[in-house]
């Protein structure tokens, strides 16, 4: 016969301050992890959300970034008149050449200031990526220096607002729009145009080209003919591949979220195992009077796991609680891979949330297990005895 | 000290849960310990150039603006300079991507006045001097990927569109970096043909009163230049990539004390526990005249030992630890030289006695108010 729950949730209301104490302390440690894991997880939602698996991106032979490589525009000419490109409203192809640029600007907190991207586009960027849309303002016209900047990066950098003008390097560049872009990295960027800022910057090449075939066999042929074209000495590949080899640049933070989890883990077995010893002792004739009473060793051990299991639940949905007020901060770090800024927030989503609780189970039942055998192998005669 | 015996007996009494205790701290503590000493291999990164009197001109535009060679004549010409040299962070990597490190490309003949602390034996100097594709590397870098003197190596160039190939002619030694790469200068431009540009220039001052002004100097030379300079002391140019990743001080520091409020919680359960175990005991003890006092002392020293226990295993341990284990190979050369430092394990050891206290007061108050009649009559 096995035991019912309601003796487990008896048990824990009657020490309810050590149970208490229990859930705050595991709900401690999981919520550290789980923070963590958020941290991770809003980085890299930023990162690689930002590529579609559907368009291709062209960059220099063996560059790595946008940042270091270039792409000519009599590359851009021949690639453009490639056939199988989709073709925008007005008929011209959706194929988005980009020079990306570094601008040192202070920051609110630091008027050292930090390296922001800044990307020239023209119509087509729009066109690629229909999720970025201006807030606040008007777009930057052609041909002058006008700039739109990211939510994110105006709340993040000084004098960065709508009518604010701010100097990098020889030149003045004023500020008359904010947009968003769906927390992608493009969240972190200022835009302006292509030319002008190629001008402005005595840039004659571009950065990247991304375009969009119109289906999977002129992806094909389009990624063969850049890559068998020896005058080009190109790289293509899809621009979601590009974004998720960029998260290498966060290889610190996997390490440490990888370690944090680990002593998280570890913190909340050997606190649920304190636990799980304390509340045995605390009713060791209790355990045996109900062996005598005819429960076997086995259901004593099971129903002391699941109390383990549900201490260590209530911990793990503690944790979660606790790491919420955290989701949505948003905070920034440095890619190392592009040294630029990547603006991002924590984000405690349904996945992250299930990992933490369901690490604390695990945690919770692994720890409770030897407590509950040592409890339940006990002679009855030595627990009823005992004082 | 003649309690002492009674305070071991008891600590031990039940071996299995000061055990477990001890384990949770000691993991707790490790774990703290671990994430101090990473911000610790930070700021000592960040101080290896202390008292070398070098300064680092950069672009004050951005980190991938270049400067014009001639800005160097002009420098040099600044009172209080002993030498100069260009320094290019190249960015490439041994065969595979993620076999990342620091590499640049410096003045061949200049490195030994303008770097003095990195120390290479003469015959290597002069070895690397003389072959235009030599280089210099760092122990922990040809340990990591098994290079000998007179290896041929080719890294892949990401920066810059070439692949340098380089002749391994001379091991360094240096106090805190062990995993840099240098190569002349002159292979670089040669293979760039003449870029004209470089993205640094260090600068050796005589006298180290003179750092500030001198910096001041340089950059008000070109403030007005169509190439401003930024000019750092070596510990600000470390702290501008630290600060890049983000406020990790703040980051790490909640987390610790997160990590150690939840074992002041575990802990006052164990404590309490144990304490409850015991209420016919201490009232004896109080029967035969042990003061209120005495047992608040006697009950607290024991917890606050079983803390240090835990604190002590768990700094002492990731001391230890860290000491066999390659944490550059396993970080991938993120952190360099790692260790736990004694006043890290101090402060760990203090915030254990922290945790004991806390932990422990509640329940060792408890036990010495407790009444001698009730503790007495109480069957547990």
């Amino acid at each position: 016969m096995s035991i019912p729950l309601r003796y487990n949730i008896g048990s824990l209301m009657s020490r309810r301050t050590s149970t208490f104490m229990s859930i705050l302390g595991i709900g401690t440690v999981i919520g550290i992890m789980v923070s963590m894991v958020a941290l991770y997880n809003g980085v890299r939602t930023a990162i690689v959300s930002s590529g579609s698996p559907e368009n291709l991106m062209v960059l220099r032979e063996a560059a790595l970034t946008e940042g270091t490589s270039w792409v000519t525009k009599e590359a851009y000419r021949i690639i453009r008149s490639l056939p199988g490109l989709e073709k925008q409203s007005n008929g011209d192809p959706v194929i988005s050449p980009e020079l990306v640029v570094i601008f040192k600007l202070p920051k609110k907190d630091d008027p050292k200031g930090s390296n922001v991207n800044v990307r020239g586009v023209t119509p087509a960027a729009f066109a690629l990526r229909p999720y970025v849309r201006l807030v606040e303002g008007q777009m930057f016209r052609p041909g002058v220096n006008e700039v739109v900047v990211a939510n994110r990066v105006r709340n993040r950098f000084a004098n960065l607002d709508i009518g604010d003008t701010f100097s990098f390097g020889p030149r003045e560049w004023h500020v008359v729009g904010v947009f968003e872009a769906n927390g992608t990295s493009f969240d972190s960027e200022i835009w302006t145009d292509a030319d002008f800022l190629g001008l402005a910057q005595k840039r004659e090449a571009y950065s990247s080209l991304t375009l969009r075939p119109v289906d999977d066999v002129a992806f094909k042929s389009i990624t063969d003919s850049i890559k068998s074209d020896n005058r080009l000495k190109l790289q293509v590949r899809s621009e979601y591949k590009y974004y998720a080899d960029q998260t290498q640049g966060l290889l610190g933070i996997v390490i440490l979220v990888a370690f944090v989890t680990v002593f998280m883990v570890i913190g909340a077995t050997l606190g649920a195992m304190n636990t799980m010893f304390s509340a045995v002792a605390a009713r060791k004739r209790e355990l045996a009077t109900m062996r005598a009473l005819g429960f076997r060793r086995r259901a004593i051990l099971f129903s002391l796991v699941i109390e383990a299991g549900a201490i260590s639940f209530l911990g793990g949905v503690a944790g979660v609680l606790l790491a919420l007020p955290v989701n949505g901060i948003s905070t920034g770090t440095t890619n190392f891979q592009t040294f630029s800024e990547v603006a991002f927030s924590f984000r405690v989503s349904p996945a992250v949330a299930l990992f933490g609780v369901t690490l604390a189970v695990i945690a919770g039942i692994i720890g409770g297990t030897l407590p509950a055998i040592t409890a339940a192998r006990v002679p009855i005669t030595t627990a009823l005895r005992e004082v | 000290m003649k309690f002492s015996r009674l305070i071991l007996k008891n600590l031990f009494r039940n071996k299995l849960r000061a055990g477990l205790t001890v384990a949770l701290m000691a993991s707790i503590f490790f774990f703290v310990a671990t994430l101090l000493s990473i911000l610790d291999n930070f700021e000592q990164a960040a101080n290896a150039g202390e008292g070398k009197n070098r300064l680092g001109v950069q672009s004050a535009i951005s980190l991938a603006d270049m400067l014009p060679y001639a800005h160097e004549e002009k420098i040099r010409r600044i009172e209080g300079i002993t030498e100069t040299s260009k320094l290019q962070w190249v960015g490439a990597y041994y065969k595979e991507q993620k076999n990342f490190f620091a590499n640049f490309a410096v003045d061949a003949d200049k490195m030994e006045r303008v770097w003095d602390d990195y120390r290479v034996p003469d015959d290597q100097r002069a070895a690397f001097k003389q072959d235009r594709q030599g280089t210099i590397v760092g122990p922990g870098l040809a340990e990591r990927f098994g290079w000998k003197i007179g290896d041929r190596i080719v890294l892949t160039g990401t920066i810059f569109p070439f692949n340098p190939e380089l002749n391994v002619r001379g091991i360094y030694e240096h106090a805190v970096d062990s995993a840099s790469l240098f190569f002349q200068m002159a292979y670089f431009e040669q293979a760039l043909g003449d870029p004209g540009q470089v993205g640094m220039f260090w600068v050796k001052v005589a006298d180290a009163d003179r750092m500030a002004s001198v910096s001041e100097e340089i950059d008000a030379l070109f403030r007005n230049s169509e190439y401003p300079t930024e000019t750092f002391t070596e510990k600000e140019f470390q702290q501008q990539f630290i600060s890049m990743i983000g406020n990790i001080k703040l980051l790490f520091t909640t987390v610790s004390l997160c990590a150690i409020f939840m074992i002041v919680l575990l802990g006052a359960i164990t404590m309490s526990m144990s304490a409850r175990e015991r209420v016919t005991e201490i009232a004896v003890l109080r029967a035969i005249g042990y003061s209120r006092g005495a047992i608040l002392g006697l009950m607290l020293t024991e917890f606050v030992l079983l803390a240090l226990l835990g604190g002590a295993a768990g700094a002492f341990g990731a001391n230890v630890f860290y000491r066999f284990i390659d944490m550059t190979k396993l970080t991938q050369g993120f952190l360099v030289n790692f260790g736990v430092s004694g006043p890290t394990i101090l402060l760990c050891v203090a915030a254990a006695l922290g945790v004991g206290l806390l932990s422990g007061g509640l329940p060792a108050t408890r036990s010495a108010n407790l009444s001698v009649v009730d503790g007495l009559r109480k069957v547990v």
